[in-house]
């Protein structure tokens, strides 16, 4: 069958718009398609990749940052003592006064520990806490005049021991309350309140200094052997009651046969033999 | 007229059709120049694809690096490190300001200050002999003995002079009868027959402390505890309270204040932000509680 010119010039127009369609919607739509399917997963993983390197380059400065902030923090920490040691407290306390001429101790008393929580906004107790302590201490001075007792010492000394105390650690260590009271024999009784706080942290993270005085007990160890009881041969004679009931006594003492001052080795009371 | 012109117009299309019919030669060169025009075309579509493609090609590859990168050990670690310090950060604000609070509660527990006996030594008249003192809680109480009525008040004198305390009191000044304790005639002479008991308050001081939260339920702190011990009347002030950037670069801006468990009311909450701090007068303890509420999503 032969075409006419005009039938041959529109086939050949059909097939080239058929060309034309099937490259556009078989080749380069889905190339295209594809492309800007690439294009979209490249913008979306280079932004991703884009905030992960600040994160990364933020690394850093915010190591700096934490870093300072546990210096800052550390320094806080070191502020207070990390624990109480109320026989370290006591006798360091007692070696100022003694190093300022009040070496006579005459009460010395530690109240029972006190813990001041944090509650948290949620209403829950902060995992730290403050301990405090406070230490009462009586001293005296000397009259200047007795034997023992010379030269004077007083109010002036006091007040030395009484600032070396408020200097040496003045967040921890607080002087709460001072008195002195005249016994109008020359010499005057000197009391004193510190108060004494120490952080109680789970994670602290600044390390204990072991040179501070308050918390360092570099007294020699004393040598065991002590008793629970006091034994008749440590009573003082002249302490020993003879006329005193004794359960274990298979004669007891009367007092036709008592001798108050008697020396517990001739007591009337005998000593059952086993 | 018109149906003239239209039949013209058909007459001249077929004369044109008729061209292609009646030259064969011509329209050999016709459909040779429309097959250039689709090899041409076929050149052009083939070029378009290859770009096409060898863009999506590098695109791909270039998502490949990125990948590859982003799964690499060393860029998973940095990640990783990040949020451990991230981590990390948000334990050791909350440490610090348990820390802090804590610290500011100890600081301004009640103390003695040393000073004050400095000062009272120094101003105690000759004739005096103070035989107790006791020092508590911002108040002094002496006790002693004198020659006359007036070295007592000599002495109150002389402690207002160097505007020591805020007030003194005096407790009581007594001429003591000492005829009967024995003493000689001359020690009588010299004996100091008058006793007094003066008490001295000191200025009240009290704590001022500044705290900053993120406003949610759980409250996490975003900074340590500013704390600072002022005297009654004196003025506080803190500054700069309208934003807050945090260490990874979120800002915060302020969204609500507490003053002494009392929410300040959205007027007062107008000025302060227009002056960007707060300020006020200390007549005792005072507890600035700053709510932030994030602005920005930071990293």
């Amino acid at each position: 069958m032969k075409l006419s010119k005009r039938e041959t010039f529109m086939v050949v127009g059909l097939v080239f718009v058929v060309f034309i369609a099937g490259f556009w919607f078989l080749l380069l739509s889905p190339a295209r398609a594809s492309l800007k399917a690439a294009q979209l997963e490249y913008t979306s993983i280079k932004l991703q990749d884009d905030t992960n390197q600040q994160i990364i380059d933020s690394v850093i400065p915010l190591k700096s940052t934490r870093d300072a902030l546990k210096v800052s923090l550390s320094d806080i920490e070191k502020r207070l003592l990390p624990e109480l040691r109320n026989e370290v407290i006591t006798e360091h306390l007692a070696s100022i006064f003694k190093d300022n001429r009040l070496p006579y101790i005459m009460f010395i008393s530690c109240e029972p520990a006190v813990t001041e929580n944090l509650v948290n906004a949620d209403g829950n107790y902060s995992i730290n806490s403050v301990q405090w302590v406070r230490v009462n201490m009586k001293v005296s001075g000397t009259d200047g005049v007795t034997e023992g007792g010379i030269p004077a010492v007083g109010y002036s000394e006091f007040i030395a021991a009484v600032k070396q105390i408020e200097t040496a650690n003045p967040d921890s260590i607080h002087v709460s309350s001072i008195a002195m009271e005249d016994t109008l024999q020359g010499f005057q009784y000197f009391t004193i309140a510190v108060d004494v706080y120490a952080f109680t942290l789970t994670n602290r993270i600044s390390a204990i200094d072991p040179s501070e005085p308050y918390l360092s007990w570099n007294r020699d160890p004393a040598v065991s052997g002590g008793l629970f009881g006091i034994p008749a041969s440590e009573i003082a004679p002249s302490q020993f009651t003879a006329l005193f009931y004794r359960p274990f006594a298979t004669i007891q003492a009367t007092a036709a046969t008592t001798n108050n001052t008697a020396n517990p080795g001739t007591a009337a009371t005998p000593t059952p033999t086993p | 007229m018109a149906s003239k012109k239209n039949f013209e117009s058909s007459k001249r299309d077929m004369n044109f059709f008729s061209e292609f019919t009646s030259s064969s030669g011509q329209m050999g060169s016709y459909v040779s120049f429309i097959l250039l025009v689709l090899f041409g075309l076929l050149i052009l579509g083939g070029a378009i694809f290859a770009v096409v493609f060898i863009q999506t090609a590098a695109i791909k590859k270039d998502i490949s690096t990125i990948n590859t990168k982003m799964q690499s050990e060393s860029y998973q670690a940095e990640l990783l490190s990040y949020s451990d310090i991230n981590n990390n950060m948000a334990l050791l604000n909350q440490q610090s300001y348990d820390v802090s609070a804590l610290f500011s509660r100890v600081e301004n527990m009640g103390k003695i200050d040393s000073k004050y006996m400095d000062a009272i030594y120094d101003n105690v008249p000759k004739d005096i002999v103070v035989t107790d003192f006791t020092y508590n809680l911002g108040t002094i109480t002496l006790k002693g003995k004198a020659e006359s009525y007036y070295s007592p008040m000599d002495m109150i004198a002389n402690f207002t002079a160097a505007k020591l305390f805020t007030h003194v009191n005096i407790e009581d000044i007594t001429l003591v009868n000492i005829s009967g304790t024995g003493l000689t005639q001359e020690e009588l002479t010299l004996a100091k027959k008058y006793t007094f008991t003066i008490t001295c308050s000191l200025k009240s001081s009290y704590p001022v402390t500044v705290s900053k939260f993120i406003d949610s339920a759980i409250a996490t702190p975003l900074t340590a505890v500013k704390s600072q011990t002022l005297g009654v009347g004196e003025q506080y002030s803190e500054s700069g309270i309208n934003t807050f950037t945090a260490e990874d670069g979120s800002l915060y801006s302020l969204n609500r204040v507490i003053i002494n468990d009392t929410v300040v009311p959205e007027a007062d909450m107008a000025l302060i932000r227009q002056n960007d701090s707060i300020s006020g007068i200390v007549a005792s303890s005072v507890e600035i509680n700053l709510y932030y509420i994030l602005t920005n999503g930071g990293k």
